[in-house]
């Protein structure tokens, strides 16, 4: 099971950067085109400048947000593996795991954080344009933060005991 | 974990020699694996159970206070 577990984060590692690239293609292209067809799509064909300027901004917001994003993505993909791995091999309470399950914490109040950020420019954008840009505030990855840090904690006192444990005699 | 220095020492190789008797001898006697009991012999042990204890002191004929004590000198780095 391990095995399959490892080679779908692996995969989902590839995935991750293959949509971060290709996100950015198509902002970047979007955003060369400034005036053109692209922001008309968004901003809609009768759109003065002020709205066309609001969706380049919308733009470059989100492309800025995107390479954050996947590195993000991948840091707490790797840690994932880590943990995976040591959990095939027994080794699960560590500190070395308890640093990543805190890392991943970290990693998913940046995502959060950027997802904030992308709320608030599409609010924005969205205003501006009289187009839906979608975005809705979710709970979940803020609820999974503390409870990832509190892992974290859980698994540096496992570490510790497991620790005092194999020094027994 | 950081190092830390225990300032309890083992003396279970003069114990022994006392005794003229082998750590696989006591190994055996006491049901407690070589590798458990070097670890402990050589002072790298966090912790001892009292049944541990207990066999140690029934096969060697001694009290707890012969086999460990407290020595700031003589502090053994774990």
């Amino acid at each position: 099971m391990y095995v399959f577990i490892l080679a779908g984060l692996r995969f989902f590692r590839w995935v991750n950067w293959i949509v971060a690239a290709l996100l950015t293609l198509f902002f970047v292209v979007l955003l060369t085109d400034a005036g053109g067809l692209g922001t008309s799509v968004l901003a809609g064909v009768e759109g003065d400048l002020a709205v066309r300027a609001q969706v380049r901004g919308y733009l470059l917001g989100v492309t800025g947000l995107v390479l954050p994003m996947a590195l993000a993505i991948d840091r707490i993909l790797t840690r994932l593996a880590g943990l995976v791995h040591d959990a095939r091999t027994g080794t699960a309470l560590s500190e070395a795991n308890a640093d990543r399950l805190r890392t991943i914490g970290w990693c998913l109040l940046a995502i959060n954080l950027a997802d904030l950020v992308y709320g608030w420019l599409s609010v924005r954008a969205s205003a501006a344009t009289g187009e839906y840009f979608g975005w809705s505030l979710s709970l979940t990855g803020w609820v999974a933060v503390p409870l990832l840090f509190v892992l974290a904690h859980v698994f540096r006192e496992g570490a510790a005991m497991r620790d005092d444990l194999e020094g027994t005699v | 974990m950081t190092d830390q220095t225990s300032f309890i020492a083992v003396r279970l190789d003069e114990l022994l020699r006392e005794r003229g008797m082998t750590l696989t001898e006591l190994s055996d006697r006491i049901g407690l694996t070589l590798a458990n009991l070097s670890i402990l012999k050589t002072g790298k042990a966090k912790a001892i159970r009292f049944s541990t204890l207990e066999a140690i002191c029934r096969e060697l004929r001694c009290q707890p206070g012969d086999l460990l004590i407290y020595s700031e000198t003589g502090g053994i780095d774990q």
